[in-house]
């Protein structure tokens, strides 16, 4: 009886004085399926911000949590599922961690820092739900609800990320220190000199429908190696918004190819190159041997370069072939050699783990990389050469 | 419209802010605006959300019937809280008398630690209701395959990279 007497009396107080009530910080649940092999050892949200503006709840997660692995092999990726109710705009995150080394029984820490919305009032329950989507160990196989389709992408950086150690460990092993510096300088200058994008999802309506629609032929960037073939493509673009591209794309192989991702590149009418990302594939999965596709989807992006000011115009578009996954679950990605031949590597965007390297070498200098070349691939690296 | 009470009506004031109302009724809200603190605190807030809204594009799915109502409700918020804060001038002294009686019973038991308690929307007119996740708004964002936007970011001191992506409905 105190106690709702007490809850009247601050009501009646904010109400009178209009000053708002302090709420309780929301809570932010972590759910470990059983099939995975982590084991939450701690976790810590205290610097996240939880902010009511009208009908929605703004979250702001910012935090951490430590895993135990519990399993056999050594984990090597973790995507872990944030969901503050799904359905809506901001609702619904993954948080990716590749390149990891956690053998079992070793800690390892995962870090957030996001932003999300979900609508007001809140319902019993947490605000936040995290829970792991997958779990890559060091021998590709994976565990976890996947509802996300964490384990494909997972698996895929992973072997781009195999692909680029093992480019910069050659460096090393045939040059020491001095080739795998120069190499690694090559790559920061090359991802120095490349301008970088932001894009944004544009509203539908006439964002593409005023009087400087065009539709944009793509030009693309074949690898003999690649399972597929780029056939044709266009775009709908004004100014610098773009709906998703159309691209026909052929299997040219014997088996069905479950899953692509096409890179997609663009010019603009001052002639710099950007990476816009991944043209969405649509509906189309399973190519079967010898069919076309076409890929689509109705989303529309604006793509605005950072730093200097706005340029009038896209001007072309490129694309290519970045990664196809078979039906067996086997993953193709282009070789660093094939990269090199093409000039892609100029334009493209760096692999995660190229990119965690150079990060490395500039904070912490070249031991530091060879070091963690040598945790990452078993092979013994002299760190003093 | 209405232009010849106490307060424009808020349609009247937004159209005002975006300039989009007749001669004649911008001169009768112009001249209204500029005794009124009240309204002129509502201009300004309209303004700024028109300002938010074309420096953030827009995206699929929001809904801007909602947007409008919340913006409407935390603006008849607003105008209750002014109105209030008036009234309590006029009236300190025993405001006052009767504030300090009920910090008194309020505050006390709050500091002990009560039970979670939902939180309250501060009733302020905030333009910042129309911005997006951070990956939308400020750092460089990729397309992903499923047409959603991927982020890579490094947690400084550990090195760790992570890559977040944002899901569109």
């Amino acid at each position: 009886m105190t106690h709702v007497a007490n809850r009247s009396a601050q009501a009646l107080l904010a109400t009178v004085l209009a000053i708002p009530v302090t709420a309780a910080q929301p809570e932010i649940a972590i759910e470990v399926s059983e099939d995975v092999p982590l084991e939450v050892v701690a976790s810590n949200f205290g610097s996240s911000n939880f902010e009511p503006r009208g009908g929605a709840l703004i979250i702001e997660l910012d935090g951490s949590i430590r895993f135990r692995h519990t399993g056999e092999a050594a984990v090597r990726a973790v995507t872990l599922a944030v969901d503050a109710h799904g359905g809506r705009l901001g609702g619904r995150a993954a948080v990716a961690v590749p390149s990891l080394h956690a053998r079992s029984g070793e800690e390892f820490e995962v870090y957030l820092n996001l932003r999300m919305l979900r609508p007001l009032p809140l319902p019993a329950g947490p605000a936040v739900r995290i829970a792991p989507d997958g779990v890559l160990f060091d021998t590709l196989q994976a565990v976890g609800p996947d509802r996300l389709d964490s384990v494909r992408k997972m698996t895929i950086r992973e072997l781009e990320a195999r692909r680029d150690r093992q480019y910069f460990l050659s460096q090393w092993e045939s040059g020491g220190r001095t080739a795998l510096a120069s190499a690694i300088q090559a790559s920061l200058r090359r991802q120095a000199s490349r301008p970088r994008l932001d894009v944004r999802m544009a509203a539908q309506g006439p964002a593409t429908a005023g009087s400087d629609i065009r539709e944009l032929q793509f030009s693309f960037i074949q690898n003999e190696a690649a399972p597929l073939i780029l056939e044709g493509g266009t775009a709908l673009v004004s100014g610098m918004i773009s709906d998703s591209p159309r691209i026909r794309i052929r299997n040219r192989t014997d088996e069905t190819v479950r899953h692509f991702e096409i890179g997609w590149l663009v010019r603009d009418s001052r002639g710099a190159v950007y990476s816009a990302g991944t043209a969405p594939a649509g509906d189309t999965r399973d190519l079967r041997p010898g069919a076309t596709v076409e890929t689509g989807g109705d989303r529309r992006f604006e793509l605005r370069p950072t730093g200097a000011g706005q340029p009038p115009a896209l001007d072309s578009m490129a694309a290519y072939v970045r990664n196809a996954q078979f039906d067996d679950g086997s993953v193709w990605i282009p070789s660093r050699q094939a990269l090199e031949a093409s000039r892609l590597l100029q334009a493209m965007p760096v692999s995660a783990e190229e990119r965690r390297l150079t990060h490395l070498y500039r904070e912490r200098g070249p031991a530091v990389v060879a070091a963690e070349l040598e945790k990452l691939t078993g092979r013994a690296v002299s760190i003093d050469q | 419209m209405r232009v010849f009470g106490r307060h424009p009506d808020e349609q009247t004031l937004s159209l005002f802010a975006g300039g989009d109302l007749g001669a004649l009724a911008r001169r009768f809200v112009s001249r209204h605006v500029n005794r009124c603190e009240e309204c002129r605190t509502a201009v300004a807030s309209y303004s700024r959300v028109r300002t938010e809204i074309a420096g953030h594009s827009a995206v699929p799915d929001v809904d801007f019937a909602a947007l409008a109502h919340n913006a409407r409700v935390a603006l008849e918020q607003q105008r209750s809280e002014i109105r209030v804060v008036d009234r309590w001038r006029w009236k300190t002294a025993v405001g006052g008398l009767a504030a300090t009686c009920l910090v008194a019973v309020a505050f006390i038991p709050m500091e002990r630690g009560e039970s979670p308690a939902p939180p309250v929307a501060t009733g302020q007119l905030d333009p910042d209701l129309t911005r997006l996740p951070t990956a939308f708004d400020g750092l460089a964002a990729q397309i992903t395959s499923e047409g959603h936007l991927a982020v890579r970011a490094f947690h400084q001191g550990s090195g760790t990279m992570t890559i977040t992506e944002y899901y569109a409905p």
